[in-house]
């Protein structure tokens, strides 16, 4: 499907801030090459282009603890974009219709 | 590190969600779900679409005893701590006056509203979606009128915000859109709410309070604001799903979809008209502008981001989308002017915009702030003149709200719209209220527009108004002379001295 976009499409989550917040922010960022972090009072938004990966694995090891992915709902207040997985290992936000 | 789990999320949630549906046995189908079919909406197959979240009960009950274990904490600390004292300046309250005073009843009603689509939309992943919403949405009452109670310990104007919420004239607003939702069927309900409402709107209401909360330094809105909203991402994906669910189930469903679409980003556009007033006015230390807002949530994320993805099934923008671009330069200082001509009828304290306010808005509205806004402010202030405006406003139909905005390519000429029906003249403040009447006028003809009911005596007698809604004599007037800000002003004094 095409869209007529000027721009590349960003997909988003809104984050309280937090230390589990800090570990997610530190996953995205080495998952995920466009990641774009912006701060604002209370919270973080973190984004990347057409596609957002929260994996498990790099939250534990940034976290140093076990995490569930259900637990991004006691940190998550936003996103844009769809929720395309969310299974136990892995959070896949995106535009479906790029 | 290694799952203990016997079964993973997905498992989990199509055994003891999804699939826990059942087909009646002793009614017809028909009779189970009476309102399924009433408003046109064909779907084949329910059993394909899940919720994303994959909520089961479990966890629900889990993560949600989490979050209350947290907000109630934060409370606690707010009298340990005396946090009252922290806010950066008591007027920052006239703003939670206004949102939460209209949002805790609309969370209420948002309440009530889920517990009927849970009941009637004939889709297992829908309606425990919406079975878990309703509940939050009781969560979120509740915690707001908590927060009531905190604030009421030392500021002055939320005693009574039940009998504001049920009869004051600008509560009619939230309250008229909710009841629309409501007195809808369970699809259009679903569409108004999870979709209009918490999809689009959501983000720009609710998080850049949160945040404006956060740098006012208001611990009480920010604990309460932050647990509310983490529930709003799982609203937001009931809406995704319930609206692609409907176009991707069958074509005829999108003109359905579309007009609902066109109708509720209207309908919660105007009946949100006082949040660019908080932005932009009353928080003594701002976030961001209302245009700044609008352009980051609405315009790019849900314009250009949403509804892109949503082009491919049909959907384009909806109908009056245009009207509110063309009015993010003026829609706040029409509200702003509009409230500080009222201030004997407010159930807050508005005020004029001082020095640093007024350096705020040339920054971001620019020339529109310089060579029209600003001007209109020193017309409004000039103390030769009275600026209080002794009368009733003229309504809206449709909105509820005073005939106070612009033509979109004219913000000197104020928009007036009508129709005629049944032989009797209805006005409306723009054209996206009045293509919502035209639609259903026999729905919005019986709308209870304050004003009118006023002026039929239904109210009471004129002088006794302000009793009617609730209101004490310290409730109303401007800030500045507010039992609020002479309170606050000299308990500060008193703490500086006491360091």
């Amino acid at each position: 499907m095409t869209v007529a976009g000027e721009r590349s499409r960003y997909v988003g989550v809104d984050l309280t801030n937090g230390h589990v917040t800090d570990a997610v922010i530190e996953s995205v960022e080495q998952d995920n090459p466009s990641a774009k972090i912006t701060r604002f009072p209370g919270y973080a938004k973190v984004e990347a282009i057409e596609k957002l990966v929260i994996n498990r694995e790099t939250v534990e090891e940034a976290l140093g603890e076990e995490w569930n992915t259900e637990d991004l709902q006691l940190i998550v207040t936003s996103y844009y974009g769809f929720i395309g997985e969310w299974d136990d290992d892995q959070i896949i936000i995106q535009w479906d219709n790029v | 590190m290694s799952k203990k789990k016997k079964r993973g999320l997905k498992e989990e949630y199509n055994l003891f969600t999804r699939d826990l549906d059942w087909e009646p046995g002793y009614v017809s189908w028909d009779e189970m779900y009476p309102y399924a079919k009433m408003e046109g909406i064909k779907i084949h197959d329910w059993s394909r679409w899940e919720d994303p979240f994959r909520v089961t009960i479990e966890n629900y009950v889990r993560i949600q005893a989490e979050k209350e274990r947290k907000f109630q904490a934060i409370r606690e600390n707010i009298d340990l701590m005396q946090s009252q004292l922290d806010i950066s300046d008591a007027r920052w309250l006239e703003a939670m006056k206004l949102f939460m005073g209209a949002a805790a009843p609309s969370e209420y009603n948002a309440h009530r509203l889920f517990q009927f689509v849970a009941r009637h939309v004939p889709s297992p992943a829908i309606r425990f979606a919406a079975l878990t919403q309703s509940v939050d949405e009781l969560r979120h009452v509740q915690d707001q009128v908590l927060m009531f109670n905190n604030y009421n310990k030392y500021y002055q104007g939320f005693h009574s915000w039940r009998q504001i919420a049920s009869r004051h004239w600008l509560m009619s607003v939230p309250k008229s859109f909710f009841e629309d939702a409501l007195t809808a069927g369970p699809f259009e309900a679903l569409a108004a709410i999870s979709f209009g409402f918490e999809v689009v709107f959501t983000n720009i209401l609710f998080v850049t309070v949160g945040s404006m909360a956060v740098k006012n330094s208001d611990h009480t809105y920010t604990g309460v604001g932050f647990t509310s909203q983490s529930d709003e991402s799982r609203h937001m994906t009931l809406g995704m799903m319930a609206i692609r669910a409907m176009l991707e189930e069958d074509p005829d469903n999108v003109p359905i979809v579309q007009r609902w679409l066109d109708k509720w980003y209207w309908r919660a556009y105007k009946g949100f008209a006082v949040v660019p007033y908080m932005l932009d006015y009353i928080a003594p230390r701002k976030l961001m502008s209302w245009k700044e807002a609008f352009e980051m949530y609405i315009e790019d994320q849900v314009f250009n981001g949403l509804f892109k993805d949503l082009e491919p099934y049909g959907i384009r923008l909806p109908l009056h989308a245009k009207d509110s671009i063309k009015e993010k330069d003026h829609l706040t200082h029409q509200v702003a002017l509009l409230l500080h001509r009222l201030p004997h009828v407010t159930f807050f304290h508005p005020f004029a915009p001082n020095e640093q306010d007024k350096a705020f808005l040339a920054e971001k509205y620019g020339s529109t702030w310089t060579d029209l806004w600003a001007k209109k402010w020193e017309q409004q202030t000039d103390p030769n003149h009275d600026h209080i405006y002794p009368g009733l406003p003229q309504l809206c139909q449709t909105c509820q709200i005073p005939m106070i905005f612009s033509e979109p390519d004219n913000p000197e000429e104020t928009c007036f719209r009508h129709s005629v029906h049944e032989g009797e003249t209805y006005h409306f403040c723009s054209d996206g209220c009045k293509w919502i009447f035209d639609q259903e006028p026999d729905k919005y003809k019986q709308a209870w527009l304050p004003v009118h009911e006023i002026l039929q005596g239904n109210c009471g007698p004129a002088e006794k108004l302000p009793e009617y809604w609730g209101l004490e004599p310290e409730d109303t007037g401007d800030y500045y002379e507010s039992l609020n800000y002479k309170n606050f002003t000299k308990w500060k004094e008193m703490r500086a001295q006491s360091i």
